[in-house]
């Protein structure tokens, strides 16, 4: 039997990263945006 | 002042003139059509500067592999049918790029006539455009790369005009899209090359099999997809064009 | 009287707008099961005796092509069809949100490719034919989040992104068929035969585990990403206004 199993490794370590990174940028572009509504938020209540 | 009324002999006397029929949609597509090969022709800068790339790109990848590993004759339908994809591309993006000016599209939108005449007209005056370059590469191709014509010339006539229909129609309705966009030049090479794929390959692995005497029927299973993507797409682009136009 | 909507939900034009403060479910299952689905894939699965270890990289390869095209794909077609039927934005915001969630899974299918074809087969790339029909999808998917970045107007944006949607759908099977005809022309050189058909009990249960996880991971990927579309819309809504 072939000793490749630093393939699957690798493979696994990239695929994990992959997803969970895109799972941080939506988190981190979620907050962006909660900051931009409240801004918003506040800035059409201090018109009112 | 006297009032001075003088009659008319009847062949001057003002008709009102008979009610206009606006052009049904077959009609109006080669109307477009001609307007824009006209357009074309008065200024020519298109159609020149899509001929010189195609030359110059055919002359460049000469000499950009060995040509004593390779026989130019195998290189030839590879070269071939990127430059025509590539030369397509250049037609193309002037397809809408001409509406531009003027808010052209406007005027045309507001003629009397079927959106996909829009569409089809433009879509042959860009085939002629496309055609045009074959025209001119194909036989240079034959004599830089020692490519002997002589009895398949029809044939591929024949795939060329296939293939140049199926890169304009998917063409011309991206061109429609990408000019209102920010990255238009970019964008339609991105948009659109992914959808030449099939029409490419098909067109490439036919050429290379006429070229190398093999009978036409070998090649059938690429004519075929070839076929099919013309007929699919020639439909579905049409009726998806009046989507890329509304107000 | 308790708000009966769920917890930091709040409802606008838009339809509900998730305001943060609950940890995902959804999604953190996903991830758990995905996890699970390691485990059991790097402790508990038998080792192919022909390939080595390195087999194990289906487990994850197969199943983020499955998510990738059957879901991802699929679910941006057929909304994009919708949208143009019904208009309905909705329909653009699962499609854009398909679309980018698509694309993390595709990324995954072309990368864990390679490391499967370098053991196996020798080298990186062959262009066998699914891994070159992945690739145009990767292409054509980052051709839709470029349209789509390129079209600032909403409803534009929306109407060409469905049109490029519509037509990409129709490409797919193209792409299949002359990548599929030129493989059977240009065989490669297989240096060992990839799985055989009939695996062992085992080995398909950590498969069907695994689509079942990647599934659910996509759904909860899917649904924070639309999420994110809908608070977005409705932020540029309020900066709009003023």
């Amino acid at each position: 039997m072939p000793t490749n199993a630093g393939y699957y490794e690798a493979a696994y370590v990239a695929a994990a990263v992959i997803l969970v990174g895109y799972a941080l940028t939506l988190a981190v572009r979620m907050r962006a945006l909660r900051v931009r509504l409240e801004a918003a938020r506040d800035q059409q209540d201090g018109r009112e | 002042m006297p009032d001075i009324t003088v009659a008319l002999p009847a062949p001057l006397v003002p008709r009102p003139a008979p009610a206009a029929t606006p052009p049904g949609t077959l009609r109006a597509a080669w109307l477009v059509a001609r307007k824009d090969l006209a357009i074309e022709f008065r200024t020519r800068t298109a159609f020149f500067s899509a001929m010189v790339f195609a030359l110059l790109g055919i002359t460049i990848f000469y000499f950009a592999w060995d040509a004593t590993a390779v026989a130019a004759i195998d290189l030839a339908p590879g070269v071939l049918w990127v430059i025509f994809t590539f030369s397509g591309l250049l037609g193309l993006q002037r397809s809408f790029g001409v509406e531009q000016a003027d808010r052209a599209m406007d005027a045309l939108l507001a003629a009397p006539v079927d959106r996909e005449a829009i569409y089809l007209g433009k879509a042959l005056a860009n085939l002629l455009f496309v055609v045009g370059v074959q025209v001119i590469a194909l036989p240079a191709v034959a004599l830089f790369y020692n490519v002997p014509l002589g009895d398949v010339w029809l044939p591929l006539a024949g795939i060329a005009l296939l293939a140049a229909f199926g890169i304009v129609v998917v063409g011309t309705l991206f061109s429609a899209m990408a000019v209102n966009t920010r990255l238009a030049e970019l964008l339609l090479p991105m948009l659109s090359l992914p959808f030449f794929l099939p029409v490419v390959m098909s067109a490439a692995q036919t050429t290379a099999r006429l070229l190398a005497g093999r009978p036409v029927a070998e090649a059938w299973p690429w004519l075929r997809i070839l076929l099919a993507f013309d007929l699919v797409f020639i439909v579905a682009c049409t009726l998806a064009f009046p989507y890329t136009v509304e107000e | 009287m308790t708000d009966a909507a769920p917890e930091g939900v709040r409802s606008t034009p838009h339809g509900p707008s998730y305001q943060g403060g609950g940890v995902d479910l959804l999604l953190l299952s996903g991830f758990l099961a995905v996890a699970a689905v390691y485990v059991r894939a790097i402790a508990f699965t038998p080792v192919e005796a022909v390939q080595g270890p390195a087999q194990k990289i289906l487990y994850v390869h197969a199943t983020s092509a499955f998510v990738a095209l059957y879901l991802a794909f699929a679910l941006l077609a057929v909304c994009s069809g919708l949208y143009l039927w019904l208009r309905d934005e909705k329909l653009d915001r699962v499609a854009e949100s398909a679309a980018e969630v698509g694309l993390a899974f595709t990324t995954v299918v072309l990368i864990t490719g390679p490391l499967w074809g370098k053991p196996i087969w020798g080298t990186w790339w062959t262009w066998d034919a699914r891994l070159t029909a992945t690739l145009f999808l990767w292409f054509l998917i980052l051709g839709y989040l470029l349209l789509r970045g390129a079209v600032e107007e909403r409803a534009m944006r929306a109407r060409y992104s469905a049109v490029l949607g519509l037509l990409a759908a129709i490409l797919v099977p193209f792409i299949h068929l002359s990548v599929y005809l030129f493989r059977t022309l240009h065989p490669m050189p297989i240096v060992l035969k990839p799985s055989a058909p009939s695996m062992p009990t085992e080995m398909q249960a950590t498969f069907f585990a695994g689509f079942f996880a990647f599934a659910l991971l996509f759904a909860g990927l899917l649904r924070a990403r639309y999420r994110l579309a809908t608070l977005r819309d409705q932020v540029l809504d309020l900066e709009e206004s003023h």
